[in-house]
């Protein structure tokens, strides 16, 4: 079976009907490609996401095949692979951000706590709180620091003045940004340096008490300080939430990560412990892209 | 070749090049000094505009002993001896405020609905025809005012009144065909500031677990107000300065928008009455030189100068503080 017939075929290849169960419209074809599937070093951790057979459309482009992916509890798992290769787009499939996309198909399960996001009834806003999302550039909204990060709180409601506020000063010491900035938590957030805005994103995600961070290149556009500041940050973080970290560097995913999973054209490739991918990759083609030969 | 054919052929180049460069050059300095001309006529006919209207204006206070508290306290005109306009400077405020009013959160509302609700593929039909509105003539709102404004005010009022006591001009025929032309300006320039909000803000308050609406309330529209408040601003400045329409609905007679008395509804609309620009439209025609009613209708045109200068100056304020282009 050639890629040619998979990617211009736009129709899901599994279906989730009314009840949530997964009915598998033609899994042999897929399992028999031998694109999508994936060398797998399972993980020992308990796992806090696991994506079965995962496959999204944007219209007809076929952008991510056939992925499974274990994601452990409390560790931080590296996306990483070239260009385009889909890791913004399983990042989003499983907050369910890809919903406000217009033309997606989706079809396979998002497991997170063994329960499928995609399934019906599931509450979206919910979803989205217990799993936080961080953007490759960061976007305050324009408000001052203070606003943004009760920004979810207020949303949410049921809150009282001190308990936002407490909750204000407890986010921002989690993203280590509060000595910066607790003399002007009335200024404009715009005022802030990228990496301190970033900072914010990210104390404005902790603010509504989320179980997994899920991060797309959140250092990309800061500067090496700025960046260095972010994954010390991360390595705090793991303590307490799962992170799910895509990043172009890998040297930043040694860094940071404990897992990593390799991307290649929509198919994951590669998944296992983060040395064992970049000390004894199990396939040439993850070696080649360690070995910076392509992507 | 030898060195020395080189370095000849290469100075030659250089020459060229040179030569080329002067030639930019000229264009270059021939274009700047042609938009510098043109800078300069622009102001100059600013400061003339401003210096020909004031000097005119002036002489209300100079030559006629005319108070500016006398304009604005009283009541009585007659183009001859008393030059109160107190009751069109009412008309003015009455027209601008209420127009706004009406017609700001209609506007935003319509910008929404086209910016953020609407399906793509009516989006920008939906804009054109705003943008159709935006350019109709003022003669043709006021033709309309005229045939179907002014009769419906006319039945509304009297049934409300429960006799025939209005002829339908006024204040409130004017109110509602301004606001028909204020409506697209506000519109087009919210749509423009709500589309330039940037998707990764949208994203952000929905990644937060809101709705799309707590996002268009909480996070859109809070980046878009400086450009609505640019777009309100506009608006106020076309209210104020709009002639044309308003002349052929209100009536033109130098008596307050309304009286208040005693007797039920209490609010009384005056059949006509007239706003700052529309005085001017009706008294220029008989004014003759060197007469008051010439000075006076001088100062009413450079105070509306003065009031859309701060018009603009406020609306630059605002567009200063755009965050989103
Ligand atoms: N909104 C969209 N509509 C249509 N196609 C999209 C959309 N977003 C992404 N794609 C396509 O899906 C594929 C995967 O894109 P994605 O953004 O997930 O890649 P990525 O791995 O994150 O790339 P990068 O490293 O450049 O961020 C690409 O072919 C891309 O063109
Ligand atoms: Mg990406």
């Amino acid at each position: 079976m050639s890629q040619q017939n998979l990617s211009n075929n736009n129709t899901p290849l599994t279906t989730v009907s009314k009840d949530g169960a997964i009915k598998r419209v033609d899994e042999e074809r897929l399992l028999t490609s031998a694109e999508t599937v994936t060398k797998l070093r399972a993980p020992t951790a308990p796992l806090k996401i696991q994506t079965n057979n995962l496959n999204i459309y944007y219209g007809a482009n076929h952008a991510i095949k056939n992925v499974s992916m274990p994601i452990p509890e409390k560790q931080v798992t590296a996306l990483m692979g070239p260009s385009g290769c889909g890791k913004s787009t399983f990042l989003k499939s499983l907050n369910r951000m890809l919903d406000i996309i217009p033309d997606t198909h989706i079809s396979g399960e998002v497991l997170f706590d063994n329960k499928n996001v995609y399934a019906n009834g599931t509450d979206v806003v919910e979803l989205r709180q217990r799993l936080g999302m961080v953007f490759q550039r960061p976007n305050p909204f324009p408000k001052s620091i203070f606003e943004n990060v009760a920004y979810g709180l207020k949303i949410m409601g049921g809150f009282s003045r001190s308990e936002i506020a407490d909750r204000v000063e407890t986010s921002l010491r989690g993203a280590a940004l509060w000595d910066e900035v607790q003399h002007r938590l009335n200024q404009s957030a715009l005022g802030l340096s990228g990496g301190q805005q970033q900072r914010l994103c990210i104390a404005r995600a902790l603010a509504v008490a989320p179980e997994v961070l899920l991060m797309d290149e959140p250092a990309s556009a800061l500067d090496p300080i700025a960046t260095l500041k972010i994954e010390d940050l991360i390595h705090e973080l793991r303590q307490q939430y799962t992170i799910v970290i895509v990043t172009h560097n890998l040297q930043q995913a040694t860094r940071v990560s404990q897992y990593t999973g390799f991307f290649l054209t929509g198919a994951l490739i590669e998944f296992g412990p983060t040395a064992d991918v970049f000390e004894h990759s199990m396939d040439e083609r993850t070696y080649d892209f360690i070995m910076g030969r392509f992507g | 070749m030898s060195k020395a054919q080189i370095q000849q052929a290469d100075s030659a180049a250089r020459l060229a090049g040179s030569g080329k460069f002067s030639l930019k050059k000229i264009f270059d300095d021939s274009a700047a000094i042609y938009f510098t001309i043109c800078a300069l006529i622009v102001i100059a006919t600013l400061l003339l505009v401003y210096i020909n209207i004031g000097s005119q204006a002036y002489q209300t206070f100079t030559q006629w002993h005319i108070s500016l508290g006398n304009l604005f306290t009283s009541n009585n005109w007659d183009a001859v001896n008393n030059f109160g306009l107190k009751a069109n400077f009412s008309g003015t405020i009455m027209l601008v405020f209420l127009t706004v009013f009406i017609s700001a959160p209609f506007s935003v509302g319509m910008a929404i609905f086209i910016a953020e609700i609407s399906p793509n593929w009516l989006q920008a039909p939906m804009r054109g025809a705003v943008e159709l509105f935006l350019g109709i003539p003022s003669v043709i709102f006021g033709l309309l005012g005229l045939i179907v404004v002014v009769p419906f005010v006319r039945n509304v009022m009297n049934s409300l009144a429960g006799a025939y006591l209005y002829n339908g001009y006024g204040i409130i025929a004017a109110i509602i065909i301004v606001t028909f032309m204020v409506l697209p300006t506000i519109t087009t320039i919210s749509i423009d500031t709500i589309r330039a909000v940037p998707r990764e803000i949208r994203e952000g308050s929905l990644a937060l677990g809101a709705t799309r609406w707590q996002t268009i309330r909480n996070a859109v529209l809070p980046a878009a107000l400086p450009g609505i408040m640019t777009g309100v601003i506009l608006g106020v400045t076309r209210a104020l300065g709009e002639t044309v329409a308003v002349a052929f609905v209100i009536g033109g007679a130098e008596q307050f928008p309304f009286t208040v008395n005693s007797v039920a509804p209490y609010i009384h609309f005056s059949n006509g009455s007239d706003v700052l620009t529309t005085l001017l439209l009706f008294n220029f025609k008989e004014a003759t030189n060197n007469t008051p009613l010439y000075s006076v209708l001088y100062t009413i045109s450079f105070m509306l100068l003065i009031i859309s200068a701060i018009m603009i100056a406020i609306s630059r304020y605002f567009a200063s503080r755009r965050v989103y282009q």
